[in-house]
């Protein structure tokens, strides 16, 4: 009791508070645990009739990623071709602030493509990165793979807040960028196709990136060895705090997950997935590791182009009681694979690949995954994978409780809120399951466009963006 | 059930289009009879995905059921069936003897007739994508023709003899683009067509997407059509060409986004007509005067779903409809009637109005929709990426019944769906799809042999008539040997693209140095330029490159200002630059685009000789560049953020085919020496002996090589080039190509 005691206060001591109905990043919580609270999620709409739908707001013609929250605003980030500032045309990566109430454009920004092309900047693919609210100030990593932190007001409030008073445009509608760092100029950071990281905070002054460094366009050579593959930021100057690259030129392709922080042990936690299919962990304040855990089979092999059977990581690490759950893929243009799901007791030190892993589910019977993992706190795990399939698990056990065809590729989350599991899918269908032992489908529509992002509840408002599109919804 | 039919004058009409048989015109021999039973190119005799054929069968299992053989290749395109011959490209060999080839297969049995094995060298492009295009047949010859992804392009006999050899790269500056799919070539007349990106000399510095059309009996080159004004992504979509109003006009999807068509004949751009923001990837098919297009990317007019079919007047290029949010970015649509056929990337079948781009039924297939859908005997037959072989029979109302094999492959321990790229090929009442590990021949069994007979046979051509109206040199472009002598012809055309016959006009050299007489063109030094021909108030031009013969000595101080040398292939991202009173080669990371560039300076027929260069290399924020030299396909390569230095051929290879390196220092701000011998085999496929050395400039040269390794599957030729990856700037100086003393 006492040590529980202790856990919990430090826990407590730790984690960043988080204020009511904000979401304020991705998977709301350091510990990227898909599940909301809140009550009274729609659980029938219909966007042709309109049937249920708050709002719905034009985004650009890609989007991946969804809404964070906070503030009465939301942000969102998508391509240009909504061209919602008529000065500003062509391919650019944007995010925008809308008014949550009715999702009306506040500001964007909207950053120039790399002159380099696709082999760090693939054209449309708008920004993937979700930004961090933290009060008056998001965060973001640009398709420039500069992380990029901003004013929530832009130039509403007619201040240009600095040190960066550079921006092109500082009307109304542009962004007012406080700082920037250039990962590539700084860092020599070589973002393979794009720069998507999804920050993570400590809830203080810290920021954490993963830096998106990669091969090159023959996808053999890491191009750029000697530049950091994870790295700790100062919220408020943009100094770098600490970087490391153990992958270096270890990286299979890219590096594209998303860090976690959390308290394992009673130990502060920051988890980032490597381009090597390693996780390691490390001392937020510090970067000093903690541990690491391969993720990947001694047997595996890594074969350009798509089909082998060693992995990396696009998924998220989530943190939940003493336990990281991350599942391993690949680029989805690499195709469909054997995938493996692990569960790893984050109280462990060094390599703790033969010590900590307190389950895997594979074995043929999960496939490659970008999908970050849901845990309710009765213990059921929900993930789905790149070949379609949303599964139920136990997740003391990693047991299969169910398995879903949604016939068609999963690229974003499952969401569990309400007693419910909510997931997208490439053919733009929506399905909401109970979110039980046993197996129910309750609701099943389509979005019109492919639904790549993972759905957020917040303040009893269900958002769902598809390729071009954000659905506000609401149950009436 | 409601059996869909081809309109049979449509079907004859195109059958003998393929055989060169047109009508209305003036004809030079006898017409072929058609066959309907060959499967010569990728989309089919009618080039629309149709077959005229019946009794296929409507369910199959690898197991035996209605299996007539499987045969174990890799492949990743669509086998053309000719006569009793399947033809595919694929990936063969381990290791270090990991190659392409080019296999021709018995119909009947399976068994290998010939097989044609070649290296793979200097492409990014993946191992395992290797063989992504297709190859054609030409039913006149019955010879073969295949592109292969290291820019290896070839004619061969139906007997499997190599009639003539392009090295793309090498010669054009061909560039093998991102993802692996390669280009593949079309039989017009006497012509080989086909489009491909080329970075290369002159105004073709700039990369685009342009058509090649080659003499199909020489591969000698006629012309390139460049229409595109902007390069936005390597394309692959394959073209068609169909008969408008007499003339024969190539129809195809370009990088820049509009559907384009040009006369066959002459590479004029008749117009072109934008349809996406992106690149074109899917090909088109043309029927009945219209052209139908597909993409996945993102529309114009600020319409931010994405995707769309639409159709154009083949005439105006005007578009008839369009049918947004259908994301077909590389599936080819199959025409039927006024049924069109498309997949969406997703791996959804949708069945459209092709009077009005409305959707009738569909239908999904698996989860990612590549290759392209094939109608025969009132079925589809689809392949899906993940293994998945359908074959629907459909109404009026949709799919009717429904048969769909899930093929697995067991690899590294983990069953998986085998991939399938390639779309399906219909002969004689066979279906036969290639797979990652297979081939297979579908069908009744005991439903006869097909007939391997084959005599050549020259069908029909127009001629034309009227006055002249474009002037074309023959070849369009030559790669000459300082010394060596070249001879030109001109040829007239009429109005629409047909052939009048040879003529004889007034020579013009231009800038270019050098003797001309009567079209044959002597140059006395390694150059570049334009050779002019004057008939009348028409005239004709041909790209003249003249390169060393077998040495060369380059200071760079007699480039233009800015500008590589001009007889430099693939250089446009080298320019000189002054440093005092001494020219240097630049290489700088600002240039959009790539930070990698290849430049050859010389003949691929050249061997067994020696290159030399002095580079020198800037330091920046933790990052140096690579910069190396080009030999016999080989690339002996200082890589700076890496610290050493490296041999390689084809670095997608994975492992390497061919890779050796070894710990170098290298400093910034240091003019190094750098030589590059190899010792090429007589044939490919034999060892090479490579020799590296690195030095610095002024210090004497160490007896010792830097690196030596033997490629036990060499190369036996390959054009000198320079490499760089110009992250930070790279100085270079003082090329040379010397004989092996």
């Amino acid at each position: 009791m006492r040590a529980l005691i202790s856990s919990s206060m430090l826990i407590a001591l730790f984690l960043p508070t988080l204020r009511a109905g904000d979401w304020p990043m991705w998977g709301r919580t350091g510990g990227r645990n898909l599940v909301a609270p809140g009550k009274n999620v729609p659980t029938s709409w219909d966007v042709e009739t309109g049937k249920n739908i708050k709002w719905v707001v034009e985004l650009g013609s890609q989007t991946y990623n969804n809404v964070s929250v906070a503030g009465g605003k939301l942000f969102i980030g998508t391509n240009n071709e909504a061209e919602k500032n008529p000065k500003i045309v062509g391919d650019r990566g944007v995010i925008m602030c809308l008014n949550e109430a009715n999702g009306k454009l506040l500001w964007q920004a909207a950053h120039p493509k790399l002159p380099t092309g696709r082999v760090n900047d693939w054209p449309n693919q708008g920004i993937c990165s979700i930004p961090l609210i933290d009060g008056d100030r998001i965060f973001y990593v640009s398709n420039q793979a500069r992380v990029v932190c901003a004013d929530v007001n832009g130039f509403l409030d007619n201040e240009n807040d600095g040190p960066y008073k550079s921006e092109k445009g500082t009307s109304k509608i542009d962004v007012d960028i406080v700082w920037e760092l250039d990962m590539m100029d700084e860092l020599a950071v070589f973002p393979h196709n794009l720069a998507t990281c999804s920050l993570a905070d400590d809830g203080g002054d810290l920021l954490f990136a993963v830096t998106s460094n990669g091969v090159d366009e023959a996808h053999l050579v890491v191009p750029s060895p000697r530049a950091p593959d994870f790295i700790c930021v100062n919220k408020k100057t943009g100094k770098v705090v600490w970087e490391n690259n153990p992958v270096s030129e270890g990286i299979l392709h890219g590096e594209w997950s998303n860090p976690a922080y959390g308290v394992m042990g009673g130990k502060p936690q920051v988890i980032f997935a490597g381009g090597n299919g390693i996780i390691y962990s490390y001392e937020p304040k510090t970067g000093k590791q903690i541990w690491k855990f391969d993720c990947n089979p001694k047997d595996s092999k890594w074969l350009l182009g798509g089909r082998g059977t060693r992995n990396n990581i696009i998924a998220t690490p989530v943190i939940h009681k003493d336990r990281v759950y991350i599942g391993v893929g690949q680029d989805p243009e690499h195709g469909e694979g054997p995938g493996h799901l692990f569960c790893i007791d984050g109280t462990k030190t060094g390599d703790v690949t033969k010590t900590a892993r307190v389950w895997h589910f594979g074995d043929e019977k999960f496939n490659r995954t970008m999908s970050t993992c849901s845990i309710t706190e009765d213990g059921l795990l929900f993930i789905t994978d790149l070949s379609g399939f949303l599964y139920c698990l136990d997740a003391k056990t990693g047991k299969q409780n169910w398995r879903h065809d949604l016939l068609a590729a999963v690229w974003g989350s499952p969401l569990v809120v309400d007693g419910k599991v909510i997931i997208g899918d490439e053919d733009g269908d929506l399905e909401i399951l109970e979110a039980k032992k046993t197996k129910k489908v309750l609701f099943e529509t389509n979005m019109l466009s492919a639904v790549y992002s993972t759905p957020v509840y917040v303040n009893n408002t269900l958002y769902i963006a598809n390729r071009n599109k954000l659905y506000a919804i609401v149950a009436k | 059930m409601q059996m869909k039919s081809i309109p049979l004058a449509a079907l004859s009409l195109s059958f003998l289009i393929i055989t060169g048989c047109q009508t209305g015109q003036k004809t030079s021999s006898t017409a072929m009879p058609s066959t309907g039973l060959d499967w010569p190119a990728w989309r089919g005799p009618s080039q629309t995905g149709a077959s005229p054929e019946k009794g296929i069968v409507n369910t199959w299992s690898p197991e035996g059921e209605n299996l007539v053989w499987a045969a174990n290749h890799t492949c990743r395109s669509t086998p053309v069936v000719y006569r009793g011959r399947v033809y595919f490209i694929g990936r063969v060999g381990e290791g270090v003897r990991t190659q392409e080839a080019v296999t021709c297969l018995d119909a009947n049995t399976g068994r290998v007739v010939w097989q044609d094995r070649f290296n793979v060298y200097l492409t990014n492009i993946q191992q395992s994508r290797v063989g992504w295009s297709n190859a054609c047949v030409d039913p006149e010859t019955g010879n073969v023709y295949a592109h292969g992804v290291g820019g290896v392009f070839r004619c061969y006999s139906r007997a499997g003899k190599i009639l003539w050899s392009h090295s793309l790269t090498e010669e054009f500056g061909r560039l093998s683009g991102y993802g692996g799919r390669t280009n593949s070539p079309i039989v017009e007349g006497d012509t080989i067509l086909m489009g491909f990106t080329c970075s290369s000399w002159g105004p073709y510095n700039m990369p685009s997407h342009r058509y090649w059309c080659f003499d199909k009996l020489t591969g000698e080159l006629i012309y390139i059509s460049s229409p595109a004004k902007k390069f936005k992504n390597s394309t692959y979509s394959t073209p068609v060409v169909g008969t408008v109003n007499g003339m024969r006009v190539l129809f195809d999807g370009n990088s820049d986004g509009s559907v384009y068509a040009i006369k066959a004949n002459t590479g004029e751009k008749l117009w072109g007509t934008p349809f996406t923001e992106k690149d074109l990837q899917a090909s088109v098919v043309y029927s009945e005067g219209k052209v139908y297009a597909c993409h996945g990317r993102e529309n114009l007019d600020g319409e931010t779903r994405m995707g769309a079919v639409g159709c154009f007047d083949a005439v105006t290029g005007k578009l008839v409809w369009k049918s947004v949010g259908h994301e077909v970015g590389y599936a080819s649509p199959c025409i039927v009637g006024n049924e069109l056929f498309v997949i969406e990337n997703d791996g959804e079948l949708v069945c459209l109005d092709a009077a009005t781009g409305k959707e009738k039924w569909s239908q999904r297939l698996g989860t990612v929709g590549k290759s392209s859908p094939v109608w025969v005997d009132g079925k589809i037959i689809a392949t899906e990426v993940n293994g998945r072989v359908h074959i629907i029979e459909y109404g009026p109302g949709g799919v009717k019944n429904h048969s769909e094999v899930q093929l697995m492959l067991t690899a590294d321990g983990n069953k998986r769906a085998t991939e399938i790229y390639g779309s399906p090929a219909i002969s004689n009442g066979r279906i036969f799809i290639t797979t990652e590990d297979k081939v297979y021949c579908i069908g009744k069994k005991g439903s006869g042999i097909i007939s391997t007979a084959f005599s050549p046979k020259k069908g029909a051509r127009t001629i034309g008539s009227g006055a002249p109206a474009f002037l074309q040199i023959v070849p369009g472009e030559a790669r000459i040997i300082a010394g060596q002598t070249k001879q030109f012809s001109a040829r007239a055309f009429d109005a629409k693209g047909n052939l009048i016959g040879e003529v004889k006009p007034t020579w013009v050299a231009g800038r270019l140095a050098g003797k001309l007489a009567d079209g044959a063109f002597t140059p006395s030094k390694p150059q570049a330029g334009m050779l002019v021909a004057k008939l009348g108030n028409l005239t004709g031009m041909a790209r003249v490159r003249v390169v060393p013969a077998g040495s060369v000595k380059e200071d760079f101080t007699a480039s233009p200002p800015g500008k590589a040398p001009s007889y430099f292939i693939g250089a446009g991202k080298f320019k000189t630059v002054k440093q005092g009173n001494n020219t240097l080669l630049f290489k700088s990371p600002k240039a959009p685009g790539l930070k990698r560039s290849f430049a050859y300076v010389g003949d691929p027929g050249m061997k067994n000789y020696t290159v030399e260069l002095e580079v020198m290399a800037k330091e920046y924020k933790r990052r140096m560049p690579d910069a190396g030299v080009i030999n016999g396909r080989y690339v002996f390569d200082l890589m700076g953020n890496h610290q050493k230095v490296q041999f390689r051929t084809w670095p997608g290879s994975s492992p390497p085919r061919f890779q050796v390196d070894r710990r170098f220092r290298w400093d910034p701000d240091v003019w190094y020496k750098i030589k590059f011998r190899a010792e090429l085999p007589a044939k490919e496929g034999d060892p090479a002996r490579l020799f590296g050395k690195v030095w610095k400039k002024g210090e004497q040269e160490p007896a010792a090589w830097t690196l030596e390794a033997t490629d036990a599957c060499g190369n036996n030729e390959g054009a000198p080039g320079i490499h760089g990856y110009s992250n930070v700037d790279i100085y270079y100086d003082n090329l040379s190509v010397a004989p092996n003393n």
